[in-house]
């Protein structure tokens, strides 16, 4: 067999391996996030530039939910990773001009350390102090850490994937490497999951204070995935 | 902390919270049959916490039972004020096709076309999200920014991208069809407007109107609502349920305790397992009620006998009432029939229960009921309304006989408020084991307790709703959350009230004060919306 037909008889398997993931029914879900992550760069970018970023984290979301679907976890969790990643430095660089420059000139790279620095971090507590403009609760503090332990938690295991962890490759060598698999299917929906709650609740954090009214109900029915954080009904004018 | 509204909860945390007695079970049967069902309760009861199970059990089964589910929640229809006769259908309708697409959407049964399918179609335009989900949400917000703008006008572009309810049930069937969907589930939470008697008929109107083999239509109401409309009829359209936790059912404390127990601390527990006759005055106070049970017991740093009589003196002499007359603050209209409504409670009905069971105690009796006749006036039965609403009596049996065969309505009164009367903690666990709804004060037609009735008032006007948000409107902005460097300059430029700051544009703001940019404008502009949606939620 030549390499092309070979190639080709890998997308073949895709196809039917397409066909089973979508029986599940519950992959929508992730394609609407990546249509609700447009509509903030579309709310937002007038204002702020570096947030188009947004842009590229929703293609590349629906990306790794093809991935996901065709069977190729490692190649879905590396996409998911970056869409964490990618999403997460660009508020950064809503904060930091010289730092956007720096990565738009290709002088500097994004940076989970950057990211999740004690103090300078966007889950640390003088960020959000800075960009909460109300009194923080205990509450929110609260809400907060556990944002950051999931965020952590979730880059974790999204890395392991990455790396090649030992416990990321098959056990058995009989079958194709290209087929279905519940457990790795299950554990991208519950890391895409996470991811899409550590960013909304990024994204209210920093941009609270930009969105008028009429914005806010644009974004309203995806806020309602984290409308367990108070800061989040607080905004939305629901009861506390 | 407990978890006092399900709005805040998490699919996952109401899945860990729910209780499934044979209540509950039967509740989300009914909502999840292809019969039509309206669930009745009064505040604190649970509704919300069903509607969201149902449809968190249906969305799990979806690939076998093939029914999807759509919540919807019509809080915001006190904001509507405009000049459109049928601006609640309207509103209603824009809402129903907004969430149907985005239901759809989660599905994966249909995606928005360009942009976000651009991996396979590359760029055929600019980037726009005037997708079909983006104009039903600009709909949505003509009519409710309606309640702040001096022209009440809705435009006809806008009302023509509303579907007609046929084209819509046309619609439906041809997507359920097409992606073999068995039916659609609509889920109505607070779905009635209790000072909105428009409001309640166009309600049902749409919900009779949204009838076809693959469309079951479901809503939670509060008790009391007085205008189904001409078309509907509760008994023929609807299978009418009503949420009350009976006191007399044998396993009515075992309930109220898992509930409790679902969301407590281990620290919690501890303190119930140690006093559990207090809390079981604590839970039978509440007589049913999830919210008021985890509210009082929030209160209570112990669980010793002085803690609990206090707690449940504070709530239920004193909380429950003010939460009452406030329905009277800010309706004013309703102000008599609502005060009325407390006195007719505390000074007489409480009073003549407390005295029976002093009196019957002996003969191992005990009642927390009364009886009013169905002939009393309208203004007596609006009154009751407004109690059943905030929950503070609820019915307990239609057409009961009393005294000379006469028929009337049996209502119960919140146990919290019999047994905050009484010193004893002995006596107190006696009301509750001897309870008998035999026993009953009663109040006939020409009782003296209706010797002094309010005037009645006309019920059908929606002036009232306008008229609290006129007042509101009128606000100084001196009450807003601003800086007070922010309020100064508001002022000197002639921004007064509420209404001047949201009557204008953002630009507009801008431009008339120096040193105020965008990001200032909005959140003046978001802190007078705020206060006005707190104030209409409240």
């Amino acid at each position: 067999m030549d390499l092309k037909t070979y190639h080709l008889g890998i997308s073949k398997n895709l196809e039917s391996v397409i066909v089973q993931s979508h029986t599940q029914l519950d992959l929508g879900r992730y394609h609407v996030f990546s249509s609700d992550l447009l509509k903030w760069s579309n709310i937002l970018k007038n204002q702020r530039t570096e947030m188009k970023v947004l842009e590229n984290v929703a293609y590349e979301l629906q990306f790794s939910v093809f991935l996901v679907s065709s069977g190729l976890y490692r190649q879905a969790f590396a996409s998911l990773r970056l869409v964490l990643e990618l999403a997460l430095s660009g508020i950064l660089f809503s904060s930091d001009e010289f730092y956007f420059r720096k990565w738009k000139q290709g002088l500097a790279d994004i940076s989970w350390t950057k990211i999740t620095d004690q103090d300078a971090g966007i889950f640390s507590t003088t960020w959000l102090k800075a960009f909460w403009n109300l009194e923080l609760d205990d509450q929110d503090k609260e809400d907060s850490k556990k944002i950051a332990e999931l965020a952590k938690e979730t880059y974790r295991k999204l890395s392991g994937y990455v790396h090649g962890g030992n416990y990321t490759w098959p056990t058995s060598t009989d079958e194709s490497r290209i087929v279905f698999n519940q457990t790795e299917f299950d554990l991208w929906k519950k890391l895409s999951d996470n991811t899409s709650r550590i960013i909304l609740y990024s994204l209210l954090i920093r941009f609270s204070q930009d969105l008028s009214q009429d914005s806010l109900r644009e974004i309203e029915d995806c806020l309602v995935q984290i409308i367990d954080v108070r800061i989040t009904r607080i905004l939305l004018g629901r009861p506390l | 902390m407990f978890s006092f509204r399900t709005e805040s909860l998490r699919d996952e945390e109401i899945k860990r919270f729910f209780v499934s007695t044979d209540l509950e079970k039967r509740i989300i049967l009914a909502l999840k049959s292809q019969n039509p069902t309206v669930l009745e309760g009064s505040r604190g009861t649970g509704k919300t916490f069903l509607l969201r199970m149902a449809q968190i059990e249906l969305s799990e089964n979806y690939s076998t039972e093939k029914i999807l589910p759509i919540y919807i929640s019509l809080s915001k229809t006190t904001l509507i004020q405009t000049n459109d006769p049928n601006q609640f259908t309207n509103w209603m309708m824009s809402k129903i096709c907004k969430e149907l697409h985005r239901q759809l959407g989660y599905k994966g049964f249909l995606i928005e076309s360009i942009p976000t399918n651009r991996l396979i179609f590359g760029n055929h335009s600019s980037l726009s999200t005037n997708s079909l989900e983006s104009r039903f949400n600009d709909i949505m917000q003509a009519y409710e920014n309606s309640y702040r703008s001096s022209d009440k006008n809705i435009s006809d572009s806008v009302i023509s991208l509303i579907p007609e309810i046929e084209d819509f049930l046309s619609i439906v069937e041809n997507i359920c069809e097409f992606y073999d969907i068995r039916r659609l589930c609509f889920l109505f939470d607070e779905a009635i407007h209790m000072f909105r008697p428009q409001q309640q008929r166009d309600f049902f109107s749409l919900f009779r109107q949204l009838r076809t083999p693959h469309i079951d239509c479901n809503a939670a109401v509060y008790p009391g609502v007085t205008s189904f409309g001409d078309s509907f009829e509760i008994s023929h359209d609807a299978n009418l349920i009503s949420l009350e936790r009976n006191i007399q059912d044998h396993d009515y404390l075992n309930t109220m305790q898992e509930i409790v127990y679902k969301q407590a601390t281990e620290e919690k527990i501890k303190k119930i397992e140690e006093h559990r006759g207090h809390f079981k005055i604590l839970a039978y106070s509440a007589s049913g009620n999830p919210r008021i049970l985890l509210r009082t017991l929030e209160k209570c740093n112990n669980l010793k006998w002085e803690t609990i009589i206090k707690v449940i003196k504070d709530f239920y002499i004193a909380e429950i009432w003010s939460e009452h007359s406030a329905l009277g603050e800010r309706y004013t209209g309703h102000r008599e029939i609502v005060d009325w409504g407390r006195n007719f409670i505390e000074e007489k009905v409480i009073p003549s229960t407390q005295d029976k069971n002093k009196r019957r105690m002996n003969d191992n009796k005990s009642t927390c009921y009364f009886w009013i006749h169905r002939d009393v006036p309208e203004v007596v039965k609006e009154s009751l309304r407004l109690l059943e609403y905030t929950g503070i009596i609820r019915k307990n049996g239609e057409r009961i006989r009393a005294t000379a065969s006469n028929i009337g309505t049996r209502y119960e009164i919140k146990l919290g408020c019999i047994l905050a009367l009484e010193q004893s903690n002995k006596i107190a666990d006696q009301i509750i084991n001897y309870l008998d709804n035999y026993l009953f004060t009663e109040y006939s037609r020409n009782s003296n307790a209706f010797s002094n009735l309010p005037n009645p008032i006309s019920l059908e006007s929606d002036s009232e709703i306008q008229d609290i948000i006129n007042k509101q409107l009128q606000k100084s902005i001196n009450g807003l959350s601003l800086t007070s460097w922010q309020k100064r300059k508001l002022i000197d430029n002639g921004f007064n009230t509420i209404n001047d700051v949201l009557s204008v544009s953002e630009k507009e703001i801008i431009e008339r004060i120096i040193g105020v940019g965008e990001v200032k404008a909005r959140k003046i502009q978001n802190a007078a919306v705020a206060e006005i949606l707190e104030y209409l939620s409240g």
